[in-house]
């Protein structure tokens, strides 16, 4: 039995250290985006350059249901007319890839390109 | 009282155990801005009636808390994308704990990953943004760390808790 438990604790081990791995490997693939595309049920809502300081309000049959800011190079939820505002505690995100997402209002913001600063080619969408 | 109201009330209280569980882990700040990353208390419940009375009344444990809590406290997205990760986890856990032949810390610490890799990707296809899936890695290692712990406490809690429980009705 206690040979069992040693194989048992090993294999965590190795479970740990393979998604570890793959955690860093996928951070090294972070670059400065260059836009944030914002789309509303899917549909494409608007592309917004990260360069430039911007207020935008995401109006869905006149009404405004969400508030999305850029600001120094990074995009963030400002309001939102959903309950629970786990969209705007997503906070600020600027990396290539990374996005927001209001999942009541269908509302997703997603930062695509390559920007200043970047390490990396990245092949744009 | 027959044993099979017994095992009803103990399967009803394990559930209602495990709301509060879920209530409870969400007064605790645990979020690095990725959605979907919590710390899975609620699943003590699951694997200790999972090792003490058997899988498919721990599944009904599972649901039961699932179906409950998106009824009283959250919306039907929340709740499709629990649906998805509790039906991964639980295939994933009866594989490692049957096929496998592992235990219970095992058995949870898959169960995490498992589970939050089908939140994640039942997510991606709902809401047809495949981007989210960026955040699979960091996912997948906390589903896994969670996993690990709440396996340690269960590991700790069976032995303890098992003849209750099975007079109790299991």
């Amino acid at each position: 039995m206690k040979g069992k438990g040693k194989k048992e604790a090993l294999l965590i081990v190795i479970v740990f250290a393979v998604l570890f791995i793959i955690f860093m490997m996928s951070r090294s693939l972070y670059t400065n985006g260059s836009c944030a595309v914002i789309t509303v049920d899917g549909v494409l809502y608007g592309k917004y350059p990260l360069s430039k300081d911007t207020d935008i309000p995401i109006i869905k049959d006149n009404n405004e249901i969400n508030h999305a800011v850029i600001e120094n190079g990074t995009v963030y939820m400002k309001d939102a007319a959903c309950k629970n505002h786990i969209c705007i505690s997503q906070g600020r995100k600027k990396a290539s890839g990374e996005s927001i997402v209001c999942l009541p209002n269908r509302v997703v913001i997603r930062i695509e390109g390559v920007g200043e600063g970047a390490d990396y080619d990245v092949i744009a969408n | 009282m027959s044993s099979q109201t017994k095992r009803i009330v103990l399967l009803s209280v394990s559930a209602a155990l495990a709301m509060i569980f879920s209530y409870v882990e969400s007064l605790i700040p645990f979020y690095f801005g990725v959605p979907g990353m919590k710390l899975g208390l609620s699943n003590i419940c699951i694997v200790v009636i999972m090792f003490t009375v058997g899988e498919i009344p721990a599944l009904f444990v599972n649901l039961l808390r699932i179906v409950l809590t998106a009824l009283l406290f959250t919306n039907i997205f929340s709740f499709v994308f629990s649906l998805a990760g509790a039906f991964l986890s639980f295939l994933v856990m009866v594989a490692i704990k049957r096929v496998f032949r592992l235990s219970v810390v095992s058995v949870s610490l898959f169960g995490g990953i498992a589970h939050n890799a089908g939140q994640l990707i039942a997510a991606a296809i709902i809401v047809k943004e495949y981007a989210v899936l960026f955040y699979l890695p960091v996912l997948l290692l906390s589903g896994a760390a969670t996993g690990f712990l709440i396996g340690l406490l269960a590991r700790m809690l069976i032995p303890r808790l098992k003849t209750f429980i099975i007079n109790s009705g299991g």
